[in-house]
């Protein structure tokens, strides 16, 4: 017989199983570090997934936080775009990926991890711009207002599913994690 | 609102008892819904003063009690500070979010609460 601990676990999984079946998204080809963030991300949601009166930003954090992770151990490791891997805003490295010259080595690294440089050329910083501007407290007149709803959260879902998808080590090219 | 009932029932029945109110999902200073400060007025009771604040680790220490609405939240509670899991009591039903509802969906939410939080004072008694 499982435990309430147990029984909470295998939900966690089954709602992160649903989100990335749903964005064509492999498990296996996730960090780890994306992966146990998506399971807190998970257990945030379950918390408050009937109420809609609460403040979703813990939510739409840690689903923020597991993007990061996966830019940095997939893209991070790619010359050109190490800066991925360091700490810094999101904003700054989306500036840093605008300016980047994706050459033909950079697009061959990335070819070889199974990521397709179009994406990252064309599609990503976009995505993470809207990503940065949906994750930052909202400037309200001088207020930041650090609440966020559910619309909030399901803008951050959508982004941080096409950042994955694009972002994930194919099957078959190498090690995944 | 259930920390405001809870507060005058126990005072209706003469017990004493200190009362805090805390959320998993807070938001920051946010005051109650206008909804509920209405539905809560017709009994008496004011709770316009109220706002929003964190469950902090001093709170879950200090209290011999924590009574939760929801289920999954007890659950929740208990993930996370398993030492004292044993505080923990859900009301016994999950109460809906009248968040954005009409003042009759408060009302039901209010007097659901009241009549579990009644039962949960009167578990109180020795």
């Amino acid at each position: 017989m499982k435990t309430a601990v147990e029984e909470r676990q295998l939900l966690r999984r089954d709602y992160v199983s649903r989100f990335l079946t749903e964005f064509a998204i492999s498990a296996n080809c996730l960090a780890e570090s994306t992966r146990k963030e998506l399971d807190e991300w998970a257990r945030q949601v379950l918390l408050i997934d009937d109420q809609p009166s609460a403040n979703w930003r813990a939510v739409v954090l840690h689903l923020a936080v597991a993007v990061e992770c996966q830019l940095a151990a997939s893209l991070g490791r790619v010359q050109t775009l190490t800066f991925f891997g360091k700490k810094s805003a999101l904003g700054t490295k989306v500036m840093k990926l605008r300016k980047a010259t994706l050459d033909s080595s950079t697009e061959h690294q990335l070819a070889a991890r199974g990521i397709n440089p179009a994406f990252v050329r064309s599609e990503l910083a976009d995505l993470m711009s809207r990503l940065a501007a949906s994750r930052n407290p909202k400037i309200h007149g001088s207020a930041r207002l650090e609440n966020f709803t559910t619309k909030d959260a399901n803008e951050m879902r959508q982004l941080a599913g096409l950042i994955l998808r694009g972002c994930q080590r194919r099957l078959g090219t190498g090690d995944c994690r | 609102m259930a920390a405001g009932l809870l507060k005058a029932i126990a005072t209706s029945k003469q017990i004493e008892i200190d009362v805090r109110s805390a959320g998993l999902a807070h938001h920051p200073g946010r005051g109650p819904a206008r909804s509920a400060i209405a539905v809560m007025s017709e009994l008496g009771l004011d709770i316009s003063g109220d706002y929003s604040k964190p469950l902090a680790s001093e709170d879950v220490i200090w209290a011999d009690v924590i009574i939760t609405v929801q289920r999954n939240h007890a659950a929740h509670l208990a993930e996370e500070f398993p030492q004292i899991s044993s505080k923990i009591k859900c009301l016994g039903s999950d109460i809906p979010d009248p968040y954005n509802g009409s003042l009759t969906q408060y009302r039901e939410t209010r007097d659901l609460l009241r009549v579990l939080l009644s039962k949960f004072i009167e578990s109180l008694r020795p």
